[in-house]
């Protein structure tokens, strides 16, 4: 089904260059009306009472957290809102084709960092910064400098290819994230007297003390299929520790550095003694089913995974799961790589100061925090809502969840250079990791690989050196 | 009648049979005791056979409800209205290909005209492009003429499914009804329009029948056209099977009751349908 999806992505991806001219007139054509913030009224919810915006969402619990609070959104501007719920791929498929034919059909979308490196260039995105500094579209109560700067800048890029997230301009407003964390199972650690591992090898031997006394068991699991899923979480966590980079400054690939081969060894020579036994299949499902069906002792993923697998009711582990920050070269890896689900504009649509009154909403204080306290928006973009003494109290069923968080909230950022290929390089570099483990090619030769295909692609893009 | 003697091997042979029906008919067992199983018993390690059902995830799916009160899952699935949706673009389209095809199959097989046989291959070739490549175009016609987001819309393109496969089949029914019953017809004195209704139809009404279900079938198991086409409004329940993978669990109880409840039509309209559906299969086989 993967597979399949993938070939019809980039299937899609080549009907989209066919198209352009089409949809370049379509997009010409089309009224520019919402435009340009701007005016000297003062600020008004109610101003755009009356219209309706259309969103296009992931399913996900951060989104049934926001969409929970629909009608106080409505009652609050008089705005109307209409939305498509779609799973994560699907809505990638639908998203696309949307957005490459020009239609203004969705006002609003989620989005993550890595697509804003793709569909920014395209002009697909409405830019958000005169939205976010204008005082008649954005209450004072909205309170920018109450968001974590490394978590709003993961939105910002000066379209440059190559330099780093954080500058430029604003693509899109995060509503929630996750940050890459070690996750282990509370009681076998008490029992064993385990230490919580704070380096990849200290990771092996923790895992090969359970292999050797639990039945069905194994250490630590981590995502290793092809595809960028594997790459950025506990992988490119550890990899930030040893100091190794994805490319140069000039957007020479650096897979191959000296730190990224040592890495890379270790990280695979974990795997193959303490992972999963099909490492190769496993996805973000299959590591949080690892860990609520008592397959695996330990995981290096989101933290957010943990959360879902801890939380009352949901698995035979809830309750049992506690946090630390992810394990690294000579200690805890507390620059963690991250992911956001954010929101973006159609650059297209009609109502965009409207859908612009939905992102400030959906980003405020009170929705951030009544989500986090009555649903699963965690983890918050605001400061306030983790100062808040409610969600303090929230997650104290939550072992070392808010600790973990404050050790590494203030290094985490997204740590892969932003380049038109993201997708691409992820997916053979993933494959990469899976020559090595399946011991096809040593890191150094796999590694080699990677570097020598990406610099030719990127040279067809006119990029590098 | 001529009586068979069963020998060791025959016996021997039923055992394969029957290990080759199981083995086919595993996943489909195993999809339907999905849906009786609580979540832990589908996650757990090793698989459980023995289990005490729920009907949880049937009580969730059609009245709202969430089986399990776990993390997020606030937005429901309304699952009965992808439901009526599958139904109504389905039978619309499946009804309107029979208007249009039955005609044209019958042309196809009696008339001889010029271009005859380019025609007809072209009606296949609605077949032959992919659903992917073609639907970003069709997207963009969609949306300027307004389609996008309609039943009309999609039971328009669900032409490419259904229109091509109806023809196809049902020339080759025609042709197969002797051409001499309709010459006696004719000197009776009946008109061409009547001889198809009255001799033609009747012969080759299950051949109609069979065709019908097998088109219902590809219109009904179609994806790609309700999910990008259309909205959460006019979306077929295939598309509403999506909406149980969330990020915190894949609802496989969910999904798997889904799955069930959508195999539902199509299993009752096949067995009453039967008779015809044999006889429509085999209709033919035999020339004289």
């Amino acid at each position: 089904m993967r597979r399949y999806l993938k070939k019809v992505s980039f299937l899609l991806l080549l009907v989209f260059l066919a198209v352009t001219a089409l949809a370049g007139c379509g997009g010409a054509k089309s009224e520019d009306k919402g435009g340009q913030a701007g005016g000297d009224k003062a600020f008004d919810w109610k101003a755009y009472s009356g219209e309706t915006i259309k969103l296009a969402l992931v399913k996900h619990p951060w989104t049934d957290s926001v969409l929970f609070q629909l009608d106080s959104f409505k009652s609050l501007t008089g705005i109307d809102v209409l939305y498509d719920v779609y799973p994560e791929e699907e809505f990638f498929n639908k998203i696309t084709v949307v957005l490459s034919s020009g239609s203004s059909e969705y006002d609003a979308f989620m989005i993550g960092p890595y697509q804003i490196w793709q569909y920014a260039p395209a002009n697909w995105l409405e830019p958000l910064s005169s939205y976010m500094n204008s005082e008649s579209l954005t209450g004072a109560d909205w309170d920018k400098e109450d968001i974590y700067p490394n978590i709003l800048g993961t939105d910002a890029w000066d379209l440059k290819m190559g330099s780093q997230v954080g500058t430029g301009e604003q693509w899109a407003l995060p509503f929630a994230f996750h940050l890459n964390a070690l996750q282990y199972r509370k009681d076998l650690f008490e029992k064993y007297d385990l230490k919580v591992p704070e380096t990849i090898e200290d990771v092996i031997e923790v895992g090969k003390v359970i292999q050797q006394n639990e039945k069905n068991m194994y250490g630590i699991s981590v995502r290793g299929t092809r595809s960028w899923a594997t790459i950025h979480p506990g992988f490119l966590t550890g990899y930030q520790s040893y100091g190794a980079k994805d490319f140069d400054s000039n957007l020479n690939p650096a897979m191959n550095s000296p730190e990224a081969v040592a890495m890379v060894e270790d990280w695979i020579k974990m795997v193959k003694e303490v992972g999963p036994p099909q490492w190769t299949n496993t996805t973000w499902y299959e590591v949080t089913n690892s860990l609520g069906g008592g397959q695996s002792a330990m995981i290096y993923d989101a933290d957010v995974l943990g959360y879902f697998v801890n939380s009352p009711g949901s698995s035979d582990q809830a309750g049992n799961i506690a946090w630390a920050p992810g394990p690294g070269k000579d200690g805890p890896a507390l620059e963690p790589n991250l992911y956001t689900w954010s929101l973006s504009i159609n650059s297209k649509s009609k109502n965009k100061d409207a859908a612009w009154y939905f992102l400030q909403w959906a980003t405020s204080k009170e929705v951030q925090l009544k989500g986090a306290l009555e649903k699963d928006l965690v983890n918050p973009i605001r400061k306030s809502v983790w100062e808040n003494p409610d969600f303090k109290k929230r997650l104290e069923g939550f072992d070392n969840y808010y600790q973990t968080y404050q050790e590494i909230i203030g290094g985490a950022n997204i740590y892969y250079t932003p380049e038109p290929l993201f997708f691409e390089t992820t997916t053979l570099w993933s494959e990469a990791l899976q020559q090595v483990y399946l011991g096809q090619k040593t890191a150094q030769q796999a590694l080699d690989g990677v570097a020598e295909e990406l610099s030719k692609r990127l040279k067809e893009q006119g990029l590098g050196k | 009648m001529v009586s068979i003697k069963r020998g060791k091997n025959d016996i021997l042979g039923d055992i394969l049979l029957g290990l080759i029906f199981l083995f086919f008919m595993f996943p489909i067992y195993w999809v339907f005791t999905m849906a009786f199983k609580s979540d832990s018993d589908i996650l757990i390690w090793p698989p459980k056979f023995i289990f005490s059902p729920t009907l949880a995830h049937f009580k969730a799916i059609l009245f709202n409800q969430l089986s399990e009160q776990s993390v997020g899952a606030t937005t429901t699935v309304n699952y009965l209205g992808y439901f009526k949706n599958s139904l109504i673009v389905s039978i619309s389209a499946v009804l309107i290909s029979l208007a249009v095809g039955i005609p044209a199959a019958y042309a196809f097989a009696r008339y001889n005209f010029k271009g005859r046989e380019n025609l007809f291959f072209n009606f296949l070739t609605f077949r032959f492009a992919p659903e992917m490549l073609v639907i970003i175009p069709i997207y963009l016609i969609y949306q300027r003429l307004g389609l996008y987001d309609t039943y009309t819309g999609l039971i328009w393109v669900y032409q490419l499914i259904t229109l091509p496969m109806i023809i196809w089949i049902l020339r080759g029914y025609f042709e197969d009804v002797s051409a001499d019953l309709e010459d006696a017809g004719l000197l009776d004195g009946y008109s061409r329009l009547n001889i198809a209704a009255r001799i033609v139809l009747p012969i080759v009404k299950p051949g109609i029948a069979a065709t019908s279900l097998l088109t219902f079938i590809y219109a009904w198991n179609n994806f790609i056209f309700g999910m990008i086409l259309g909205g959460t409004g006019v979306q077929p329940v295939t598309v509403a099977a999506l909406q149980f993978i969330s990020a915190d669990k894949l609802r496989f109880g969910d999904m798997a009751a889904a799955s069930i409840l959508a195999a539902l039509p199509i299993i009752i309209l096949a067995v009453y349908t039967q008779k015809y559906l044999i006889r429509g299969l085999s209709l033919g086989a035999v020339k004289q």
